[in-house]
């Protein structure tokens, strides 16, 4: 079965909270390099990984991961007001 | 060097490596032929460190399941399936080559050769990480 490309914002809020990639791959229990495929969007995370990383940024996991191409974020709260 | 030159050179060195021992044991031949063989093991040998040691693959292809994440996993499931079916036709042709070889009687002195044997088994140990440095996205 071929999978959808999930789209993702790890790498923007991970530099907003201002922490590296092992620092990120530490709490979420994977390895550094699989942060990096994450941001790159070259692998899609199980669920419970998904969880893991929208529990680790306190934040909806539908806010993180989309399946269509994301906006930026400063776009989207201006579009919200 | 990229990777899928590294594991080019590697394989065709391994091969070539082969060759120079199998004919060295089947004729009496100079003793260039067997430096020729000791050369192309050299060459497998020194493509070997940075393809597979350096590069940390070897590390995950031979680690326990519960020290890789889930990527990891789905990584080196991919590598040891797809290596599983590439070593199953090695080994297949290298069996038809003999009993080819034996029946029609081209080389009465062919078996299996201790080079040929060790081969297979580096081959088999590094088939799953060659698999992923072949694949990887440079």
């Amino acid at each position: 079965m071929k999978t959808r490309k999930l789209y993702n914002r790890i790498a923007v809020l991970r530099a907003e909270m201002g922490i590296s990639r092992k620092e990120l791959a530490e709490q979420i229990g994977v390895n550094f390099q699989t942060v990096g495929y994450l941001e790159r969007q070259d692998y899609n995370p199980s669920l419970d990984l998904a969880f893991r990383i929208s529990e680790f940024f306190n934040l909806p996991v539908e806010f993180i991961f989309s399946t269509e191409e994301m906006k930026p974020m400063s776009r989207e709260l201006f579009q919200s007001d | 060097m990229k990777k899928k030159t590294l594991v080019a050179v590697n394989y065709t060195s391994l091969l070539l490596m082969n060759l120079a021992f199998y004919y060295a044991s089947i004729n009496d031949p100079p003793h260039l032929v067997d430096a020729l063989g000791i050369l192309f093991l050299v060459v497998t040998a020194l493509t070997f460190i940075p393809l597979h040691r350096r590069s940390g693959i070897w590390k995950l292809t031979h680690a326990k399941q519960e020290d890789l994440d889930e990527r990891e996993i789905k990584l080196t499931h991919h590598a040891f399936s797809e290596s599983y079916s590439w070593f199953t036709v090695v080994c297949l042709l290298i069996i038809l080559a003999q009993s080819f070889i034996s029946r029609m009687n081209v080389c009465p002195k062919y078996s299996i050769t201790i080079p040929l044997a060790v081969s297979l088994i580096y081959f088999a140990h590094t088939l799953p990480g060659s698999v992923i440095a072949w694949q990887d996205r440079e």
